[in-house]
């Protein structure tokens, strides 16, 4: 797995700043302190660790564990992985600390009952795993009355609304002989929940996406039906854009003077497919840099990461095909799945075991009905997912998919970039030999601060995708100017430009992405998600939280997503917080200290106490 | 954003299930007499079954041995399960089974002609106006959807780096986390106005925003008409939707016609009422792959008679139609209120990036949350906004644009038409111009050679300078053609815009006559010769 110029390794100096597990000790102290001022609860939990429901107890075992797993992973894959090893002894808690042990770690065991009240699909295997930890009795109880009273008052104003003719959503009634444009529940759901809180989406920012922006506030004249925007802004701290390595930060000095000519050279499109006349030299430039970097033959650049997946998975698998997709797979892969006519089958998330048993299944079988062998059989999963922030178990995954013969899918949207020691993604980071996954996919949206995806894989496949996915032969072609400006991008990763910046962006990632997240695990939230991803999933639950969180967050000057259904399981609201190297130490814990507040006034503390 | 359709689905299915059980209960209970009918049912029974026993003690027998039969049938017979019986198959034979299998390779192997035809791939260098670099050679751009010549305007430029300045160039996330720029923003109201829509939504890709917007309204169950000639993204979306579909032939409004009334007597004779599912007419305004305009008026007056919805995309009708660009409904002077969804393009006439859906609030509204290229995609960048903008602007100020495209669309396809051995199929108005192979002389040949023929006259116009292409099809859908797909005939696709002067075009016109002239010559010499 030699890519080509990863820089040397780095020194021993940036490890200080992640605290081993025995400063996360030491730490509790200090923070105790800290939150004096803001709680009086916190203090008293943090004065009292040995009480029954400590969390930094859980805490340690849960980092320990993730240090040894590291270290067996990093010593399993071979001498050629050296940069990985490495890296886990600089973003974790030292490794020295911690004796080594071999074989697989043991499950985190959190004593809560309860863990299948709310009778959520995966939850307990999840849970074993240390993941996810699965929803309090109490809160899923309240969540689901919560909902229930949401609905329930829902039809009343709804009935009201008919009775006296009096509703703003009266207009929308169909002309006669037509069914009404939206089925009733679609409708319900936006009106009478959505609507609701519709305020914490969208949310217009006037400024560039950095680490601090400048969120325009808005108006609502009927009830949240129409948002307008105002002309009072506010500075907000930034936690919810997908800018990992900060290129939204110092883009005026880091790629602008490479990005602006082109605008002279060329229009901002080709407003032209691909295989007509949207080939500019700047895409052929990036697909060859994109190829290199992620260590495969060739690359194929798409004007839209949604599109790449909708697009490519109809391209290689059709009927007669099987798909064994993770659960918890973005939308663009169930469209694209959807569009292949290929049969989907899922695994349980991110479980290489399942996935086993499902793949002996489906060979086994053959086809439904006809019992005839599959043509083709195409697993798809994710470098990080999205939602949960959880890192792909991509060693375990490709040892199975190569026990079996079939090809392998992942989608490195959020992962290109942020992880590995060169940000070079999931595979540098698990230690598997690019060659072994098939298709290399990812997007330029999240680390490149531009737009569109790209496929990388081997130069006849994408010699042939560039003949049979839509998005090469009939959709227009990604716009030049993000052609250049993801070209910059990822020299400044590669270091290519002849300094250290990317370097130090991914490190600073790294540490801002492990101390948010010790730090949230320490205050006794309930934290999806692993160590090293920048996506750190905070859980909600009830539906009122979901908007008290996110108006409180921005009053106070932070801008976090609030996320609920249909995005996730309607119970399992979160606010999901997304760190960027554009942040500084101290902005990470002014983001923190705003963090504890809320949590203490929504109570959610829930690894500390059932009822948060 | 992993959504999880089955949870949130069944929780809602329950809402309504249970809705639907009150509502029951409500009726029943409203009935005269229910209580005294119930109460009464005890003694009721009790003498019905004396009655039975004293007066047909034989029928009693039977039908008691005939339940338990049945009994006996559903619960205690052991079936064997087919589905079951494969898990008899030991870990061994599953070995051996997966030892067996051979999937078949992921693509087609390396092709070599693959290679050469890379190696001749037009390669854009440098863009002015609408002259091009291509691999190194000054070329006249006779292909690109910019019709109105406004990608390469100042103004479009100077706000696509005032956009950049200010905020960088990606927007870092959807629409719905922090994504929302306020350009963004401005850019979709900003094109309400311009149609005279309520409201507009954007999408990141023109493509994109064709194939999210329809599976947002149409879903299983519901009905969808289509022309048969309409292109990939359409069929994308209405594959998406899982709706029932059925297809009129393209542009033949009495066959659309003969589809709306089998469907109505269908409903007579099923007795199935209309208003339970909704149903759409779905149609391009100018076809991509055909050049050639849907015939509004009628389709509206045969919407309105059947009482469908329309589905009209302008992606590449939008800005080349109408007195001032507005499109087709502009064209043919039909209110935009008879068209309920409508897709425009800013990636084409407006030289930008992306895709607009317009309609009503409730229409647009509900794609915020339904539409997936739009929930679970992150932004365009926002400069793309920003161009889009000052492109409608300028849009506005020079509506003589779109006169001038009209002009030179018809002097072209009418000097085109005076090619011998070509023959031009768009529509004489249509901005997209498919010039295909005269039937007197491709009488006889294959897809095939009619396609390599196109192709060596667009090499031919190249080397010419004059960037010409030919329409592609993906390998899918050339392949499909073999199981009863719908290839349009091949043609080389011309693409004019405003900003074309009389001397480019008729040089465009010129290397095309030579250039066909050298090939379908060298091709009968061929032809007769082997
Ligand atoms: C896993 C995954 N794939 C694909 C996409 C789509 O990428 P884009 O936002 O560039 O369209 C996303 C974005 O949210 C994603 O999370």
């Amino acid at each position: 797995m030699a890519f080509p110029g990863s820089p040397p390794q780095t020194s021993g100096e940036e490890a200080n700043t992640t605290s081993s597990p025995a400063a996360t000790t030491a730490m509790t102290n200090g923070k105790a302190r800290r939150s004096l001022s803001t709680s009086g609860r916190t203090s008293r939990a943090a004065a009292t660790p040995t009480s029954r429901s400590n969390p930094f107890a859980k805490l340690r075992r849960l980092s320990s564990r993730k240090s040894t797993t590291t270290a067996a992973d990093a010593r399993s894959t071979g001498p050629s992985s050296a940069p990985a090893s490495s890296s886990s002894s600089h973003f974790f808690p030292p490794v020295t600390s911690q004796p080594a042990q071999t074989g697989p770690p043991a499950p985190v065991k959190i004593d809560r009952p309860f863990s299948t009240v709310a009778g959520l699909r995966d939850m307990p295997k999840s849970y074993e795993r240390g993941h996810e930890v699965p929803i309090t009795w109490f809160a899923a109880i309240t969540t689901y009355f919560g909902y229930a009273v949401l609905i329930l008052f829902g039809h009343i104003r709804d009935f009201f609304g008919r009775m006296f003719g009096m509703s703003r959503y009266l207009a929308t009634s169909p002309p006669p002989g037509y069914a009404p444009l939206l089925k009733d529940w679609e409708n319900f759901y936006t009106r009478r929940l959505y609507h609701r809180i519709r305020d914490c989406w969208e949310r217009p920012v006037c400024s560039a996406p950095g680490g601090r922006i400048t969120v325009v506030e808005r108006d609502s004249p009927d009830g949240n039906k129409t948002m307008l925007m105002t002309k009072r802004t506010r500075e907000c701290l930034n936690l919810g854009s997908y800018n990992y390595l900060g290129f939204a930060d110092d883009w005026q000095t880091s790629c602008k003077s490479h990005v602006m000519p082109t605008l002279d050279n060329f229009n901002s499109c080709l407003c032209s497919a691909r295989m007509d006349l949207g080939t500019s030299r700047e895409h052929v430039r990036l697909e060859e840099l994109v190829a290199r970097y992620v260590g495969k033959e060739a690359a194929l650049v798409y004007n839209m990461g949604f599109g790449t997946n909708s697009t490519t998975i109809p391209a290689l698998v059709g009927r007669g095909s099987l798909i064994i997709s993770d659960t918890m797979n973005h939308s663009s892969i169930v469209a694209g799945s959807r569009a292949s006519g290929a049969l989907v089958r899922t695994f349980v998330h991110n479980d290489a075991a399942s996935l086993e048993r499902v793949l002996r299944d489906a060979i086994a079988r053959g086809m439904p009905r006809t019992h005839r062998p599959w043509r083709k059989i195409l697993v798809m999963v994710e470098g990080i997912y999205s939602m949960e922030g959880e890192i792909c178990n991509l060693k375990g995954i490709v040892e199975v998919v190569k026990r079996y013969g079939v090809y392998l899918y992942v989608d490195e949207a959020h992962s290109i970039g942020a992880l590995g020691e060169t940000g070079r993604g999931i595979c540098e980071y698990a230690g598997v030999d690019p060659a072994d996954v098939d298709i290399l996919m990812g997007t330029f949206t999240k680390s490149f601060g531009g737009m569109g995806g790209y496929i990388a894989g081997d130069k006849a496949l994408i010699q042939y995708l560039r003949r049979a996915s839509a998005g090469s032969v009939y959709h227009n072609s990604l716009s030049t100017l993000v052609c250049s400006q993801v070209y910059r991008a990822l020299r400044v990763i590669m270091g290519e430009d002849g300094t250290d910046t990317g370097r130090r962006k991914i490190a600073a990632l790294r540490n801002n992405s492990n101390h948010m997240r010790r730090e949230l695990i320490k205050m006794g939230c309930h934290v999806y998600g692993d160590y090293d991803s920048p996506i750190i999933p905070v859980m909600l639950y009830n539906p009122t939280k979901i908007a008290a969180f996110s108006r409180e967050a921005f009053t106070r000057g932070l801008a976090v997503v609030v996320v609920g259904f249909p995005a996730t399981p309607i119970v399992l609201s979160r606010t999901r917080i997304c760190v960027s190297a554009g942040h500084t130490r101290k902005e990470i814990e002014r983001a923190l200290e705003v963090i504890e507040e809320l949590v203490d006034l929504l109570r959610l503390r829930y690894a500390n106490n059932v009822m948060g | 954003m992993a959504a999880d359709p089955s949870l949130g689905d069944s929780f809602i299915d329950l809402t309504i299930a249970l809705e639907q059980l009150w509502q029951q209960m409500r009726r029943e209970l409203s009935r005269d007499g229910v209580k005294e009918w119930l109460l009464g049912a005890p003694a009721r029974y009790k003498k019905w079954w004396l009655h039975l026993v004293e007066h047909a003690p034989g029928h009693v027998v039977v039908e008691t041995a005939l339940i338990l039969f049945i009994i006996w049938l559903i619960f205690l017979r052991k079936t064997v399960d087919p589905s079951k019986e494969d898990s008899f198959l030991s870990e061994k034979e599953i070995d051996q089974l997966v030892e067996e299998w051979q999937p078949e390779p992921l693509v087609p192997g390396p092709d070599p002609a693959w290679d050469e035809e890379d190696a001749q791939a037009l390669v854009v260098e440098e863009v002015d106006g609408t002259r091009v670099v291509v691999n190194g050679k000054k070329l006249i751009n006779m292909a690109s959807f910019d019709f109105l010549g406004l990608a390469g305007r100042g103004e479009v430029k100077e706000a696509a780096r005032a956009a950049l300045n200010k905020y960088g160039c990606g927007s870092c996330g959807p629409r719905g986390f922090y994504g929302s720029i306020d350009v963004h923003v401005m850019a979709e109201q900003a094109m309400a106005a311009f149609l005279g829509a309520e409201e507009a939504i954007s999408y990141s890709d023109a493509a994109s925003s064709v194939s999210s917007t329809l599976p947002a309204f149409a879903k299983k169950g519901d009905l969808l008409i289509a022309d048969e000639g309409v292109y990939e993204p359409i069929q994308t979306a209405i594959n998406l939707s899982r709706a029932q579909v059925r297809y009129f032939r393209h542009n033949d409004m009495e066959d659309l016609e003969r589809v709306l009334r089998e469907v109505a007597e269908e409903d007579r004779r099923l007795d199935r009422n209309e208003r339970e599912q909704r149903r759409f007419i779905v149609v391009e305004g100018l076809y991509k792959n055909f050049g050639d305009l849907c015939p509004l008026p009628a389709l509206i007056a045969l919407k309105r008679q059947y009482r469908y919805r329309l589905y009209l995309d302008q992606t590449f009708s939008f800005g080349c139609f109408g007195t001032a660009g507005r499109g087709l409904a502009e064209h043919f002077g039909v209110p935009l209120a008879d068209i309920e969804v409508m897709s425009v393009s800013i990636s084409h006439a407006l030289g930008s990036v992306g895709g607009m859906c317009v309609g009503t609030s409730e229409v647009v509204d509900h794609q915020r949350l339904s539409g997936a290229g739009y929930c679970y995609s992150a932004s365009a960048p926002p400069f793309t906004s920003s161009a889009a903008m000052a492109a409608l602007a300028l849009l506005e100020k020079e509506p003589e644009l779109v006169t001038k495209l009209r002009e030179n669309a018809v002097w072209l396809a009418r000097a085109l038409g005076k090619i011998p051995g070509l023959k031009v199929r768009s529509q004489e108005i249509s901005p997209v111009l498919h010039v295909g192979v005269a039937e007197a002389v491709s009488n006889g040949w294959t897809r095939e050679e009619e396609e390599r023929v196109l192709q060596a006259i667009a090499r031919a116009c190249v080397d010419a300078g004059y960037a010409v292409v030919t329409s592609k099809y993906t390998v899918l859908d050339v392949e499909a053609v073999s199981k009863g797909g719908l290839l349009p005939e091949p043609s080389l696709r011309l693409a004019v815009s405003a900003v074309h002067t009389r001397a480019e075009l008729e040089g465009a016109v010129e290397a095309i006559r030579r250039g066909a002239a050298g090939v379908l010559k060298k091709h009968a010499g061929r032809r007769t010769g082997g």
